[in-house]
């Protein structure tokens, strides 16, 4: 069993738990263990953009520091969190100037030397670059044969790609690659990588309504029957929200919006109550049983 | 719209404060326009992301931190990955909102979020939602 420390985040502690439980029970069942970090506290959720903004840094890279005493790798799933704490880790390693000026604020962390080695990943990349997609084939055991899944690429673990250094976000496979490592059929959209309105849901709700409902109406034009993404936020977005795009539009029909992680969990055949479907606003369940996947 | 230049607006403490703290090239944008056609919210916007850039080089800031534009912005850093002159226009986005947030201007009215929302929408969301609102005095 490889063990590395796991950054879950506040959205998969409570509001996303279907991301969180699914990925710690996939792995294990892959043969990996993902370690919980002691007290470890919020990312911050932005990564600071302003340049003189040092304080937001703080306390990711405490969570940096935490993680470097276990292992040269920082799991991440929530693509919050990946983002905040892979652009963190790329700012506090070239730019010593700013390090300094962060680790002013830092009490006993800050005597030790900086973690430069840590690799902050996210949870797709251990599947992608450790185990193997085509590996993954061969672990599965049951194929998602003939289900039409449009992966979603969110923007913030794509962009901006100079410093997260993930995939082109231009033309990102990764997680279709993923869908057909599992056996089912990726669907290519061509609204697969553009934003869901984020957290302009708080200000501006109808406008991010519209940035969704956009995503939801492309995919099915081509052909989906669900949707996959990793981001809560999207999640909420593009699931939770279809609620009002059915108020809001007569003919607009609800979609799955699936967890990367739920999709390995039915794969590897998890017990249905660690797949967290009743957590999802429009349910999974009469398509995953009309198709004989659970 | 009329604008008048001249030296005193175009090195104002508010264009140079911009620069500061979005560390962008300005001048190098040349109004492809390729960050509002990549951007997600330009439909709703009242200044399109090249045209903030254009106001910005101008040093017309005011009308920029009275818009509705700067908090439309999801950050979804659309702009900058697709600028050929390499322009993070979303760190530009961030300085404006930065300036009119330090200044006390609010946008996130806390009292009008309904409970259903705050009770679903993730952290981030709400943390992203609530740097909207930094300033109570």
């Amino acid at each position: 069993m490889v063990s590395y420390p796991y950054f879950p985040g506040c959205a998969l502690s409570t509001k996303a738990k279907a991301l969180d439980i699914c990925a710690r029970e996939a792995m294990k069942s892959l043969g990996y263990d993902l370690k919980e970090i002691d007290d470890w506290t919020c990312c911050g959720a932005v990564f600071p953009l302003a340049e003189d903004e040092h304080i937001r840094l703080v306390s990711p890279a405490r969570t940096i520091f935490k993680a470097s005493k276990i292992s040269d790798k920082l799991v991440t799933l929530c693509s919050a969190c990946f983002n905040v704490l892979r652009r963190s880790q790329k700012v506090l390693k070239e730019n010593l100037e700013k390090r300094q000026r962060v680790q002013n604020y830092m009490e006993e962390e800050a005597v030790e030397n900086y973690p430069e080695n840590l690799r902050v990943i996210h949870l797709i990349e251990i599947l992608k670059d450790e185990i193997g997609f085509e590996n993954l084939t061969q672990k599965i055991k049951k194929s998602l044969k003939g289900l039409k899944i449009a992966p979603f690429y969110d923007c913030l673990t794509f962009r901006p790609p100079k410093e997260m250094e993930f995939e082109d976000p231009e033309n990102p496979r990764i997680y279709s690659n993923f869908v057909t490592a599992l056996g089912g059929e990726a669907i290519d959209f061509s609204y697969r990588s553009e934003c869901c309105g984020a957290h302009i849901s708080v200000s501006n709700p109808e406008v991010s309504l519209e940035c969704s409902m956009r995503i939801l109406d492309s995919a099915r034009r081509v052909g989906a029957e669900a949707l996959l993404t990793s981001c809560p936020l999207c999640h909420y977005n593009l699931d939770a929200r279809q609620k009002e795009m059915v108020e809001k539009r007569i003919d607009f029909k609800p979609m799955p919006v699936f967890y990367l992680t739920q999709l390995l969990g039915i794969a590897l055949e998890l017990p249905e109550n660690l797949l967290g479907f009743e957590k999802n606003y429009v349910s999974p369940l009469p398509l995953l049983k009309e198709r004989g996947l659970l | 719209m009329k604008i008048v230049l001249n030296r005193e607006k175009l090195n104002s403490f508010y264009v140079q404060t911009i620069k500061d703290i979005s560390l962008q090239k300005i001048m190098s944008c040349y109004q492809c326009g390729k960050c509002t056609a990549g951007c997600p919210v330009a439909d709703f916007m009242d200044v399109v992301p090249n045209e903030m850039m254009r106001l910005v080089m101008l040093g017309e800031i005011e009308k920029l931190l009275s818009s509705k534009a700067i908090w439309l912005c999801t950050s979804c850093f659309q702009c900058g990955t697709r600028c050929p002159k390499g322009i993070e226009v979303h760190r530009v986005f961030e300085a404006l909102r930065s300036i009119a947030l330090r200044e006390g201007k609010n946008y996130t009215d806390i009292e009008k979020l309904s409970e259903d929302v705050l009770d679903e929408i993730p952290q981030q969301g709400i943390i992203a939602g609530f740097r909207k609102f930094e300033s109570l005095e």
